[in-house]
Parts: C-alpha cells; structure tokens; sequence
C-alpha cells in the first residue's frame, strides 16, 4: 500500500476513533453469573430472568423478575404469604440504581393486593416499595431487604335512617414494614439457594415475632 | 381503550373493600317514670341487650351514655350497629344527692330501672323505664331477657 494510500485510510478513520466511548472504567468483569445475585439484588440484566421459592416462618411465596429492554427496568411479580392467612400479590417494576462488580442496590416498586384471614382480617389494594442492597463475593451474596408495604382499607357504612339508607365509606392505611437480611450460595451455573431471617411489623406499634426462611433460587441464563 | 377496559384494569385497585357494616339510627322516645314526689337528675347508659356470638354471647353491654334533667319524656337518637349485637337495652338511676355518683357508701334511696327499647331493629323505638329499684345495678335487675 502506497504512503498516500495509508494516508486516505487514516484521514476516513479518524473520526470515527475519535467518536469511540472510553472503555468502561469499573466493568463488571463477570456480569450477573449466577441468579442468586440478580435475585437478592431485585433486578436482572437484559436478556436475564430469575425465580426464587421461599419457605419459612412466617413466610412462604414466590418471586419472579426478568430484564425489561427499557431504561434498565425488570418485571417483578411477587406472592407471599405470613403463614397463609396474610397474604400478598403484588407485581411491578425494579432497577439497579448502584451497579458495580462488587456492590448492587436497587429499588423496587409493586402494586396489588392483600387478603389477611381471621379474627384481625383485612383486604385491600397494597403497595410495596422495596430497597435491595447485595455484596458480591464470588458464590457467596449477602443480601440486605427493606420493605415498606401499604394496604388501603376501606370501610363502608350502611346506615338505615328515617330519611333512608345512607352510605359512608371511610379510609385509612395500614403501614407493615418487612426487614430482611439473607446469604445467598451459588449451587451451579443456573441454580442457588439462600437463607435469611425476617423481622416483620405487621401494624405498627405492635410488636411482631421475627422469622427465617430459606430460598431457592433459579434462572440467570442469557 | 374503551371505557370498559379501563374500568375493569382499575377494578382490582378501586373496587376492594376491607369491611362492610350495617348501623341503624334510632330515635329513642323515653318515659322515666319516678316514685312520686321524685324529681332529680337521671343518668345511666344504653346497652346492646346481647352481644357476641357462642360462649362469649353476654347480656347487657353497655354502649353510650344517657343523661336526663329529670324525669319525663326523653327523645335520643342513637346510632346502633346491626352486626353481632341484638336489641337496646336503657338502665338509668336518679341522682338524689346530687353527687354523680349512684348509691355511693351510705346512700340507699337512689332508684334505678331498666327496660328494653321497642321496636328493634327500627328507626323509631319507646322505652318505659320506671325507676323504682334502690340502689340495683343492671345486672340485678336483668331478668334474663
């Protein structure tokens, strides 16, 4: 090749190197490899999905996310039930907010509805928001679970009267935050377990017995 | 979306109520008669004449305050739940003495009564309530209903 050939070469590439991104300084130099991670960090990366089964006291349910190819947000449905008499389904969205090789926080937004059995009953459409705070160390994550859930009561009163029956509805929200903190262990490629302990209140100020649970998690294939 | 489409999206969220309860408000129309030459302020208490359901099923639990000048026709309008409580129940006593207190240590001649408002459930109910039975609490008085 000609010196004045290379010359044309360099002239019609240059802007184009110019224009090329800076390589990532902190990449992610394994990515999600194992669903446990994405599962207890509450979001999954494009192309991701994740499945956790949970047994324990008081808690049993099922959650599912998988990758949304917009603005980095996931699709989370969610059942969970205190001891099958207070229960939870609730679906929405989630999205990593600090993503690093090391550290992945994320919050999460549900909506739904709760049915709470016997003497203490309730129902009504809830809302939870949650914030997950994960540490990767290789197969081992811990994970940390805030989660603040929101049900709206409403409460109709049939009055019969001498004018006629009247109608009242009052409503009010109950509050129930759930803390939870887990260890989660990848098993093999595609399939982990993790275990935590829970501290529910249900219906603050009272006071709720704290509980464990153990997970098992699948997913994570691209 | 059609208007149907979205009012069945929004059904879940706006159409789940968490209780549904039924009340009925009563004029009361009170007669306190008194023994004769009596005249003093009446206090006492509106009971739901049975309460609960099984073994906690009770008599006589009280569930608003009453208050008259004296004895007479009174009229009270109450609001009084239909679910799990049945009938009305008024027990009253004079204050003789004036102290706010029925038959506190050392009086003996403060008249009580008790009687059962009818018809209920209704919006309009009497009650006869003659106060004649010194120094009796509800319970004393209660004939078993």
């Amino acid at each position: 090749m000609s010196p004045l050939s290379l010359l044309l070469v360099f002239a019609v590439s240059a802007p184009a190197l110019a224009e090329r991104p800076p390589p990532n300084p902190d990449p992610r130099p394994m990515g999600p490899p194992d669903p446990h991670l994405d599962a207890l960090a509450g979001a999954s990366d494009l192309g991701d999905w994740a499945v956790s089964l949970e047994a324990g006291f008081p808690f049993f349910g099922a959650r599912g996310q998988v990758a949304l190819p917009w603005a980095g947000l996931n699709a989370v449905g969610s059942v969970n039930s205190a001891l099958f008499t207070d229960t939870w389904a609730l679906g929405g969205v989630s999205r990593r907010w600090v993503d690093t090789h090391r550290v992945v926080l994320s919050g999460e937004i549900l909506v739904g509805g709760t049915i709470r059995s016997g003497d203490l009953s309730r129902r009504g459409p809830a809302s939870q928001t949650t914030l997950r705070l994960a540490r990767g160390h290789g197969r081992v994550v811990p994970a940390l679970t805030l989660s603040s859930r929101h049900v709206l009561l409403t409460d109709v009163q049939e009055i019969q009267t001498t004018e006629g029956d009247l109608v009242q509805r009052s409503r009010s929200i109950a509050w129930s935050p759930v803390a939870s903190f887990d260890v989660g262990v990848g098993v093999c490629p595609g399939f982990a377990v993790s275990a935590g302990l829970d501290v529910p209140w249900f219906d603050p100020p009272g006071f709720s017995l704290p509980g464990a649970h153990i997970n098992l998690i699948v997913g994570g294939w691209k | 979306m059609s208007r149907f489409t979205l009012l069945l999206s929004l059904s879940p969220l706006v159409g789940c109520v968490n209780s549904r309860t039924q009340w009925v408000e009563v004029t009361v129309t009170t007669e306190l008669l008194a023994p004769e030459g009596l005249s003093a302020p009446v206090y006492g208490e509106w009971n739901h004449t049975w309460s609960g359901e099984g073994e906690l099923r009770v008599p006589l639990l009280p569930f608003e305050d009453f208050a008259a000048e004296g004895p007479g026709l009174v009229t009270t309008t109450l609001l009084v739940p239909l679910d799990g409580v049945e009938g009305l129940t008024l027990y009253a006593w004079m204050d003789l003495d004036g102290d706010g207190l029925h038959c506190a240590p050392g009086v003996t001649d403060e008249p009580a009564g008790l009687g059962e408002a009818l018809p209920f459930p209704a919006t309009e109910a009497d009650v006869t309530l003659s106060l004649e039975a010194p120094c009796l609490g509800a319970e004393a008085l209660w004939d078993g209903g």
